[in-house]
């Protein structure tokens, strides 16, 4: 028996298969970190001189004696909170995309490495305010290394929307998945959520009980929930969890105008396999109906796998517009112009796949292509990551890209999750750019009545549509994707549908906000990813 | 693929290249937990969810660490890896899951399979 490992595997879990080595989860181990202890004048601060940030690796304040998840033994040694400070001050100035940017403050002040390390990142603005890095997390190892099925999860199988989180509150249901708990109890989109096994969600304060009964932590559990139809009729629905897997192609549809097929489709996320073959199965039948337009609903979809999204780049543009052209070009820091720091493996752009990959059908086949010169994207705040990676790679080829409903979210960067004593560190570490390479866009793909090439496009603000199913043409922003590629013109009555605000940390929100709740934050589809201002 | 595998719970070789590819026939709550079983163990122990209908459709089984969401958003949002693969195979009349990676057969005892002809 084999296992496949090639020279930089050896530093870092594989979570692959067969031929291919991918990985997964960076995780050092013993090999790039010194097995002597640091010594005393290593565990000193002198402002602006780092150590290898491998001297520091693994040397933790309570080891553990477990093992990984491939079975080995985790290369923790004894250590302390300072070595772990350390190391993060090392690994930081290392591999953090603005590493330059970060005030250089001593370990030693600091008894909690999560807390230090929430102070090792850039506190810069984006022209709009934003904060520059809006993406930097910490979880338990144990806790993200849980383990599914491609696309399956506990739940009902709706996905939760909230439209004003503080009292008076609003939650509703912004599509479902087939076969789910939420559609076999003809929950729909639009559905107002007023309450939650008896307390109240528009008013009520029992957040405990509202996390529980949205967000169910595994299969069985049953819970009640009094809803508002479109129309104003309530009813009570009791829905039991269960394993929902996630559809990510949904509503694909070809609608007859005077002036052409226009093929139109949901797509919720990159990240499960299946999108691949959907998305396949989807195109072919576009490219056989010969479509003059596509519209593509990435209001929902957060991104995933970068190379499925190189791939619909691919069937939008086809062969001849991507061939040798990059989609994405990752770019670390100045310190890394030519070497992944993580993979050790030389920098080469991600070109547009013209074939599939192995996620959900045989690798090698031949994609379907429409040769569009542009494509109409329904997007939000929510459309983000390979969301706005398949929006820049298109636009880096020339295809023309119109936006309808709002900006996106603003995440050109990526970086490797990294185990470190048993917790996992999410850093930016670089930034994916297109074959302009432009991948400048932290406050989203800002939608205006012109195009700069860069980070404005040409769009309409469309506020979404809750009386409407997606794929309705009489949804909002369906509806005038279709007018838009009639006329040219956008709606005559739109406005931004809530205002986006500066963030602010969640201990100032009212005390009655459901923003307060950790959960709800998390899990909990916001309108527009930035935390808003709560409506008054 | 020409690796004889010994089988751990059976005293008889198999090679994985005579093996067909396989669906399950008779998916139920026995066959999930027997499948989240031995996928839990090939990952030592992590726990592991499945749909009740894998490898119902589709010979490959795909596992994925959990989406995560901060501010309603996924953590990873630009995956540039794949996701570890295995297969449902059938030899003879037994059903195995077929981890590639370490080039073990995995024998199911709830299973019933049937091959399946791939595109």
């Amino acid at each position: 028996m084999s296992t496949q490992h090639n020279s930089w595997a050896n530093r870092l879990k594989i979570l692959g298969f067969t031929s291919l080595s991918f990985i997964l989860i960076s995780c050092s181990s013993d090999s790039d970190s010194d097995s002597s202890p640091p010594t005393d004048e290593q565990l000193s601060w002198t402002q602006g001189v780092f150590e290898a940030e491998g001297t520091f690796k693994n040397f933790c304040e309570v080891p553990r004696t477990d093992t990984d998840i491939d079975g080995d033994p985790w290369p923790d040694k004894v250590g302390s909170t300072l070595h772990e400070n350390h190391w993060l001050r090392s690994w930081s100035n290392n591999t953090y995309l603005w590493y330059d940017e970060i005030q250089d403050q001593n370990p030693a002040n600091f008894n909690d490495p999560i807390d230090y390390f929430a102070e090792l990142k850039t506190t810069a603005l984006t022209p709009s305010g934003n904060p520059k890095d809006r993406f930097h997390y910490t979880y338990d190892t144990d806790v993200y290394e849980q383990l599914v099925s491609s696309g399956a999860s506990a739940g009902y199988g709706a996905e939760w929307v909230l439209l004003q989180s503080a009292p008076p509150r609003d939650v509703r249901v912004a599509f479902t998945e087939p076969n789910s708990p939420a559609t076999t109890a003809n929950l729909t989109r639009g559905v107002k959520i007023l309450e939650v096994d008896g307390v109240d969600m528009v008013n009520g304060s029992d957040v405990d009980t509202l996390n529980a009964g949205l967000f169910p932590d595994s299969a069985g559990e049953s819970h009640e929930f009094l809803i508002e139809e479109s129309g104003g009729a309530t009813r009570t629905v009791t829905m039991t969890s269960a394993i929902v897997t996630t559809d990510p192609v949904q509503n694909e549809a070809i609608i007859n105008t005077g002036s052409g097929d226009v093929g139109y489709l949901t797509f919720n996320t990159f990240g499960i396999v299946d999108a691949e073959s959907e998305l396949i199965d989807a195109f072919e039948t576009f490219e056989a109906q010969g479509i003059s337009d596509l519209i593509i609903d990435l209001r929902y979809n957060g991104g995933g796998f970068l190379a499925i999204s190189s791939q619909l780049a691919y069937m939008v543009a086809g062969s001849g517009a991507t061939s040798g052209r990059t989609y994405s070009q990752t770019v670390f820091n100045d310190k890394h112009p030519t070497i992944n720091p993580v993979t050790g493996q030389l920098l080469s752009p991600t070109p547009f796949y013209s074939t599939s990959l192995g996620f959900s059908v045989n690798e090698g086949q031949a994609l379907p292509q429409l040769n569009l010169s542009r494509i109409f994207v329904l997007s939000d705040g929510g459309t983000c990551s390979a969301s706005e990676a398949f929006i820049n790679g298109l636009r880096g080829i020339d295809v023309e890209v119109i936006l309808i409903g709002d900006d996106t979210c603003g995440k050109p960067y990526g970086f490797y999750a990294t185990d470190n004593c048993g917790t996992t560190y999410f850093t930016i570490q670089f930034r994916g750019e297109n074959d302009k390479a432009f991948g400048d866009y932290a406050d989203g793909f800002v939608i205006g009545g012109s195009d700069n090439g860069e980070d404005v496009v040409r769009g309409c603000v469309v506020a979404d549509d809750f009386d409407h199913l997606l794929g309705d043409e009489q949804e909002a922003r369906l509806a005038a994707a279709l007018n838009y590629r009639e006329t040219g013109s956008c709606p005559a009555v739109v406005t931004k549908s809530l205002h986006q605000a500066p963030y602010k940390p969640s201990d100032v929100y009212d005390e009655n906000s459901l923003y307060n709740s950790q959960i709800l934050r998390d899990r909990m589809f916001l309108k527009q990813n930035l935390i808003l201002t709560e409506p008054k | 693929m020409v690796s004889t595998v010994l089988l751990a719970s059976a005293c008889k070789t198999v090679d994985p290249a005579y093996a067909e590819p396989a669906v399950i026939t008779n998916p139920s709550a026995e066959t999930t937990a027997e499948l989240t079983e031995v996928v839990s163990t090939i990952f030592n122990d992590r726990p592991v969810t499945l749909a009740q209908d894998v490898l119902t459709d589709t010979n490959i089984l795909t596992i994925q660490i959990a989406e995560h969401k901060k501010d309603g958003l996924p953590v990873m949002g630009r995956i540039e890896e794949m996701p570890r693969q295995f297969q449902l195979l059938k030899h003879e009349d037994d059903c195995y899951l077929y981890d590639s990676q370490n080039d073990t057969l995995y024998p199911l005892q709830t299973v019933e399979c049937e091959p399946i002809e791939l595109p």
